[in-house]
């Protein structure tokens, strides 16, 4: 389970700041925290309508797939995400 | 959370803003937003809210030091979404229609229903539409510089 702000000082723990549509959203999980649960607990602590499925990037690279653990992408210490609304043209 | 300074504009704003209103003084409410590329480089909006949310903010590259807007220079390429016109093509760029910029990609958009676009999804918040560019500046498609 995530905490909401502070800094995740154990080794075993990920500070993640996450840009949502709805603002700025950190907290801190566990290493061994899915993508999926990371998303999870963005929505529903900035109260985002998930209509659509919205994406997690870390450096311009989707975590896919959410299932995936965030140590399995190697995320360690504090680190800047952005959940996106795939929306886009073309 | 937003900074006291942040704070005090927006409510000196809104004051503003029914002045504005009230004496029909136009008003524009425009901000830039500056944004790296993978590679390093540097890359500036200027957003004009004019109308929004009844219409798209226009999202234009911008040129801090000459101030030019819409230039290919200022402009990153790679994708479909960052397009060859030098316009971010979303329906949530008032730029994309045609009908607003003759470099716009699409004349088949409806603007007014640009929300209910389904290619909008939900990408309907100033938020969730910069940071929509800003993955596609970090991502692999990103190829650099236009112009």
């Amino acid at each position: 389970m995530a905490h909401e702000h502070g800094h995740g000082d154990g080794a075993d723990e990920v500070t993640l700041e996450v840009g949502t549509p709805k603002g700025l959203f950190t907290g801190i999980f566990p290493k061994t925290a899915k993508v999926e649960d990371v998303i999870a607990a963005a929505v529903n602590a900035k109260g985002i309508d998930s209509g659509e499925s919205l994406e997690l990037v870390y450096n311009g690279v989707v975590l896919q797939p959410v299932q995936r653990t965030l140590v399995s992408f190697g995320l360690a210490g504090t680190v800047n995400l952005e959940l996106v609304a795939t929306g886009s043209g073309v | 959370m937003a900074t006291a300074g942040e704070l005090v504009f927006e409510e000196q704003f809104g004051h503003l803003r029914e002045i504005a209103a009230s004496r029909e003084w136009p008003l524009e409410r425009v901000f830039i937003l500056g944004m790296k590329a993978r590679d390093g480089s540097q890359y500036w909006l200027l957003v004009d809210c004019s109308d929004y949310p009844a219409l798209p903010p226009a999202w234009h590259w911008y040129n801090l030091a000459t101030k030019l807007l819409d230039q290919l220079a200022d402009a990153p390429k790679g994708s479909g979404f960052l397009h060859s016109s030098g316009r971010i093509c979303a329906p949530w760029n008032r730029l994309a229609y045609k009908k607003i910029d003759p470099n716009g990609p699409h004349d088949d958009w409806d603007l007014p229903n640009w929300m209910t676009n389904p290619k909008t999804g939900d990408c309907r918040t100033l938020s969730a539409m910069a940071l929509r560019i800003h993955v596609e500046l970090g991502s692999e498609r990103y190829q650099g510089r236009m112009g």
